[in-house]
C-alpha cells in the first residue's frame, strides 16, 4: 500500500510536469499560409492608420494570400509579404528576415533630398572656429546665428548638454562673438528618428510655459476604430533658467525628417518664436511596435495615432511655415540655400 | 456548540500542536511561454529563484505563506532571440486538519489559497513594446496530501500542494501597446497602474493548475530541510492570449521559531 502511494505520487507529479507542452507545442516549419495569416491578422487588429489612410486591407488579403500560398521558397514568400505591407504606405512598417529587410521608402525617395552634409561640413562647420561636436550635436556659430545639426534621435541628448550649447551661444567668453547669437537654427534634415524621449528633451529645453502639443491614441482592441481616449502631450521648460532662449529659432526639415524628427518638428511648431523651414517632413506619426511571425521573421508596424494640438494627423508630415528648396546652382557653389534662407529670416526678425 | 465539541475531541486524542517555521529557499526554474502580446513563438529557458516564507501548524490547521522571486532567460529555437522574465509571487495557503484523519498517516487536507503574481517580460530585441507586465490575484481551493515516514531511523515526509483558482483579477497592457489602461495621460507608469482597470475572470477564460511536490526531512531540534518540485500551467484567453508553463526545483530550510 505504501509503495502504491509513493509511486502514485511520483507518477502524478511528473506527469503533471510535462503536460503543459501538449498545449504549447512549437511548429518548426509553419506553412506559408500560417505565416501569411498571422501577419495579416496582426496588422488587421493592431495597425493604427487604416481609417486615416482609407486602406482596403481585405483587398490586400485577397490579392496576396494565394501568392503567398504558392511561394516556392522563403525569398518568394518574403517578397509577397513585403509587397502586401507596402499597401500601408508607412515607413514604420518593416519586415525583417535574415535574408532581407523590407521598408516603404516612398515617403522621401519621391522628393528632392534638399540636404547635403558634405556642403555643410566643408563650408559651414569646419571653417568656423566655434565648431564643436557636443555629444551627438554638431554645433557652431554662423554669421552670428547659432547652428545645431542633430543627425539621429537615436543618439541620447541631455538637458545639461543643451544647457552647455546654449551657454556657448549666449556667452561671449566662450564663443567668438562679442555678444549673444541673434537666433538658432536646429537642423533635423535627414534625421530619420529614434527615441521620442530625446525629442521631448530638446523641445522642453526651448519651451516656455506648459504647452499642449498633441493627443496620442493607443490601439486598444481589434476593430480598426478601437482606440483609447486621448493622452495629452505637453512640453514645458526644463533646464538652466538663467539661459532661457526666447530669440528666433528656425527648424530645418526635409522629407527624410521622419518619426521622432517629425514629432519634434510638430512640437516645436507650437512655440511662438519657432519657424519651420525647408520641405515637409516625411511623417511617421505612430509609435511603432514589434512582433514576430511563426517562422521567426520579425515585423514592425504603427500602433498609435498622433493628432497635433491644431487637429492635424502628423502621420502625413508637418508642413513648413516657409518652403525652401536646395538650389542646384547654390549646391554646386557649396551653398546650402536653406541655411542661407534661415540666416536671412533670423536676421530680419 | 458542535464545533467546540469537535475541537474537544481533537484535543483529547491528539497532543497539542503548535509549530512555526521561517522558510528560506533557493533553486532553479524552467519556463515555457507563449505570450501573443509579444510573439506567437514558444520561448523556453532556465533561471533561478529564491523563496521566503512562514509556516504555522496547529492541531486545527496549517497556514503557509511564501514570497517567491524568479528570474529566467528564455529564448525561442526558431530565430534564437531571447527575453528576460522577472516573476514575483506571493502565496497564502490555509489547510484544515480533519478530525477523522487524526490517526492516519496519509492525510488529505482541504484548504483555500490566495495568490498574487506580478510578471515582467523584457523582449530584448524590441523597442517601444519591449516590456510587458501582467498582474494576477486569484482565490483558489487548495489541497494538501502528505505522508510522514521513517527511513534509516530518520523522520521524513512526502507530500503535494495543489491549487486551482476559481476567481482571478487579471490585468494586461493595452492591446497593441505595453501601456496600461490606467496609465494613459500619465508621464510615467506608477506601480498601482499595474493593478487598476483589470478584469475578473474565471475558469472559462483563465485556467491555472499548480502542484508542488515535496520531500521534507525533519531534524530532532525541530528544524527541517525541504526539497520542492513546483509545476504550474496557466492559460489566459485575453485579447492577447497567454500560456505559460513553469517548473522549479527548490531546496528550503525550515527554521523553527
Amino acid at each position: 500500500m505504501k509503495k502504491v502511494f509513493y509511486i502514485g505520487l511520483l507518477i502524478s507529479s511528473f506527469s503533471f510536469s510535462s503536460c503543459e507542452r501538449i498545449f504549447m507545442s512549437e511548429e518548426p516549419e509553419p506553412s506559408n499560409l500560417e505565416v501569411f495569416d498571422h501577419l495579416w491578422n496582426t496588422i488587421d487588429e493592431k495597425y493604427s492608420f487604416f481609417i486615416d489612410k482609407d486602406i482596403d486591407w481585405e483587398k490586400a488579403r485577397t490579392d496576396y494570400r494565394s501568392k503567398a500560398k504558392s511561394a516556392r521558397n522563403s525569398i518568394e514568400l518574403f517578397n509577397v509579404l513585403a509587397e502586401m505591407l507596402f499597401v500601408l504606405e508607412d515607413g514604420h512598417v518593416n519586415l525583417s528576415a535574415g535574408i532581407d529587410l523590407s521598408r516603404n521608402w516612398e515617403w522621401y525617395l519621391d522628393y528632392n533630398s534638399n540636404f547635403d552634409f558634405d556642403i555643410i561640413e566643408r563650408n559651414y562647420l569646419v571653417p568656423s572656429e566655434d565648431y564643436q561636436i557636443s555629444g551627438p550635436i554638431h554645433n557652431t556659430i554662423i554669421d552670428s546665428v547659432g547652428y545645431m545639426y542633430y543627425e539621429s534621435f537615436s543618439s541620447s541628448v541631455s538637458t545639461s548638454l543643451l544647457d552647455y550649447i546654449l551657454l556657448k551661444f549666449l556667452r561671449q567668453e566662450i564663443n567668438s562673438l562679442e555678444g549673444p547669437v541673434g537666433g538658432i537654427i536646429i537642423d533635423i534634415r535627414n534625421n530619420g528618428g529614434g527615441s521620442i524621449s530625446n525629442a521631448f528633451t530638446i523641445a522642453n529645453r526651448f519651451a516656455d510655459e506648459k504647452t499642449k502639443v498633441a493627443d496620442w491614441y493607443y490601439k486598444n482592441g481589434p476593430a480598426h476604430d478601437n482606440f483609447t481616449g486621448p493622452e495629452e502631450k505637453f512640453i514645458e521648460f526644463e533646464g538652466d533658467e538663467d539661459y532661457i532662449f526666447t530669440k528666433p529659432i528656425v527648424i530645418l526639415t526635409n522629407r527624410s525628417s521622419y518619426s521622432s524628427a517629425n514629432f519634434f518638428a510638430s512640437m516645436m511648431s507650437f512655440l511662438p518664436n519657432v519657424t519651420i523651414m525647408g520641405d515637409q517632413t516625411g511623417g511617421g506619426g505612430g509609435l511603432p511596435v514589434n512582433n514576430e511571425l511563426p517562422n521567426g521573421w520579425r515585423f514592425r508596424f504603427s500602433a498609435t495615432r498622433t493628432i497635433d494640438a491644431r487637429g492635424h494627423n502628423i502621420e502625413f508630415g508637418v508642413k513648413p511655415d516657409i518652403t525652401v528648396e536646395l538650389n542646384p546652382l547654390d549646391k554646386a557653389n557649396g551653398v546650402d540655400t536653406i541655411i542661407e534662407a534661415a540666416l536671412t529670416h533670423i536676421k530680419g526678425e | 456548540m458542535a464545533s467546540s465539541s469537535l475541537f474537544a475531541q481533537v484535543e483529547e486524542t491528539v497532543p497539542p500542536l503548535r509549530n512555526t517555521h521561517f522558510i528560506t529557499g533557493l533553486g532553479g526554474s524552467y519556463v515555457n511561454i507563449i505570450d501573443q502580446g509579444i510573439s506567437p513563438l514558444l520561448y523556453k529557458g532556465i533561471g533561478g529563484g529564491v523563496v521566503l516564507g512562514h509556516l504555522h501548524e496547529t492541531s486545527r490547521s496549517i497556514a503557509q505563506s511564501t514570497a517567491r522571486f524568479d528570474f529566467n532567460n528564455p529564448n525561442n529555437s526558431i530565430n534564437g532571440t531571447d527575453m528576460y522574465t522577472f516573476r514575483l509571487e506571493g502565496l497564502y495557503q490555509h489547510f484544515f486538519q480533519l478530525k477523522n484523519q487524526s490517526g492516519k498517516k496519509l492525510k488529505i487536507l482541504p484548504g483555500i489559497s490566495g495568490l498574487g503574481r506580478w510578471v515582467l517580460r523584457d523582449k530584448l530585441s524590441y523597442t517601444n513594446n519591449k516590456q510587458h507586465v501582467e498582474t494576477r490575484f486569484s482565490l483558489a481551493p487548495a489541497l494538501l496530501i502528505k505522508r510522514p515516514f521513517q527511513l534509516w531511523k530518520r523522520d521524513f515526509e512526502i507530500g503535494m500542494f495543489s491549487q486551482l483558482p476559481l476567481v482571478t483579477y487579471a490585468t494586461r497592457p493595452l492591446f497593441a501597446s505595453t501601456r496600461f489602461p490606467a496609465s494613459v495621460n500619465q508621464d510615467e507608469i506608477k506601480f498601482f497602474d499595474y493593478l487598476k482597470k483589470g478584469e475578473v475572470v474565471s475558469l472559462g477564460s483563465y485556467f491555472r493548475l499548480s502542484a508542488q511536490t515535496y520531500l521534507l526531512y525533519s531534524f530532532k531540534n525541530g528544524n527541517a530541510l525541504r526539497l520542492d518540485y513546483f509545476w504550474m500551467f496557466e492559460s489566459y484567453n485575453a485579447l492577447n492570449p497567454i500560456r505559460t508553463g513553469e517548473h522549479g526545483l527548490m531546496i528550503s530550510t525550515f527554521l523553527k521559531l
